[in-house]
């Protein structure tokens, strides 16, 4: 990570750090150097295992990556990433890597034909949704490393070994990640760093028979999407949205803006208390995501019930 | 605090995706016995297009609780 950082840095490859003094340049995107890490674990894992489920996930981060990283170089429209990650779900398709079964804590429903759909929607959501958490110093990371244990816990109880052993990269990834993307942050992931984890999360939810419990797990990162596009009636890129949903006072604290047209997010709600630091909210998402995460574990124990 | 608040949130939708969850396990599942429909594609078809409606209804519901609570918290 550090020679990606200095090779970033050396090429111009940076962005503004808008919410610190001084507005520091820092590197992106960390796609690249993700991508590397968590693919080669993965390709070794294939190559000892040959299990399509593997082979379906490694080929979903890849497009998920590829997305992002098109829109990295590119400015792209609010549609593109969207629609260009339901490509991302076809290997999972494909190699028949998901079950007939849906998990629906409970017990499971037989939905062979409707699995399709679900899998070819199900991808660019979670996608997405790591991609719009993505607004402060290591949020994205920290909100896919601790929805992962659940996650993980639920593959390796209801889904398979094979899966779980895919799933390990994504986590041993995202820990090494957080350290240099955490705040303050000396690297952004960019969209190809976001949607690789994204939709890597997605394909092991889908592959590992825990869909639900990805759901719950994610749940702050859910919300803070449903809210955005509840309050926006479209897709839209954050870019393109002309009301800021914060505003940033001169003492470099956050602020919940006033304005009816701006977006309500989940930023936006914790701050509808007061100003807060950076540091501050991100210790508010953290909590959330933690709190989401214990609500998975009580699933995965009711579940444990039903089967 | 806008924490235990947003807390709440989550623990509202939780209690929708669970009890989402128990509805299509309890009902929409039980639907090939109570049916006497022997087309397996139309019995899925019709399970498939309540869990449909299912999901958009509880969409709905989730975005009035939206509403009603950012109009409390932010005052707009």
């Amino acid at each position: 990570m550090p020679k990606s950082i200095r090779s970033l840095k050396s090429k111009g490859q940076v962005v503004k750090d808008f919410h610190k003094p001084g507005k520091p340049d820092v590197p992106r995107p960390a796609g690249p150097i993700l991508l590397l890490g968590i693919v080669s674990a993965e390709i070794i894992l294939y190559i000892l295992t040959l299990n399509n489920a593997v082979l379906a996930i490694l080929l979903t981060t890849v497009i998920g990556f590829i997305v992002g990283i098109v829109d990295d170089r590119k400015i792209m429209p609010g549609w593109f990433k969207p629609l260009a990650l339901v490509a991302a779900a076809i290997p999972i398709i494909l190699l028949g890597a998901h079950g007939n079964y849906l998990n629906l804590i409970f017990g499971s429903a037989f939905i062979p034909i409707l699995y399709i759909p679900l899998i070819l929607i199900l991808i660019p959501i979670v996608g997405n949704t790591i991609n719009s958490i993505d607004v402060l110093n290591g949020v994205a990371s920290s909100s896919v490393i601790i929805a992962l244990i659940p996650i993980l816990a639920s593959v390796l109880l209801f889904g398979n070994a094979y899966v779980f052993l895919a799933g390990l990269p994504l986590l041993a990834g995202t820990l090494a990640f957080y350290k240099y993307h955490r705040y303050p942050s000396r690297i952004f992931p960019g969209d190809s760093g976001t949607l690789l984890m994204g939709t890597m999360l997605g394909a092991i939810s889908i592959a590992g028979n825990s869909e639900i419990i990805a759901v719950i797990a994610l749940l702050p990162a859910v919300m803070n999407s449903f809210l955005f596009l509840s309050s926006m009636k479209r897709i839209v890129e954050h870019r393109e949205v002309k009301a800021r949903p914060t505003i940033l006072s001169d003492d470099f604290k956050l602020m919940a803006s006033k304005d009816r047209r701006a977006p309500v997010t989940l930023l936006r709600l914790i701050l509808s208390d007061g100003p807060l630091t950076e540091e501050e909210i991100i210790k508010q998402i953290t909590k959330l995501a933690i709190f989401s995460s214990a609500l998975a574990f009580i699933c995965i124990y009711i579940q444990s019930l039903f089967i | 605090m806008a924490i235990l608040g947003l807390m709440g949130f989550i623990v509202v939708m939780w209690t929708i995706v669970l009890s989402a969850c128990g509805f299509l396990i309890a009902f929409v599942g039980l639907l090939d016995s109570l049916l006497s429909i022997n087309n397996r594609i139309t019995t899925s078809l019709i399970q498939a297009l309540i869990a449909v409606i299912l999901v958009v209804g509880l969409v709905m519901v989730l975005d009035r609780i939206k509403k009603l609570y950012t109009m409390r918290k932010l005052k707009i």
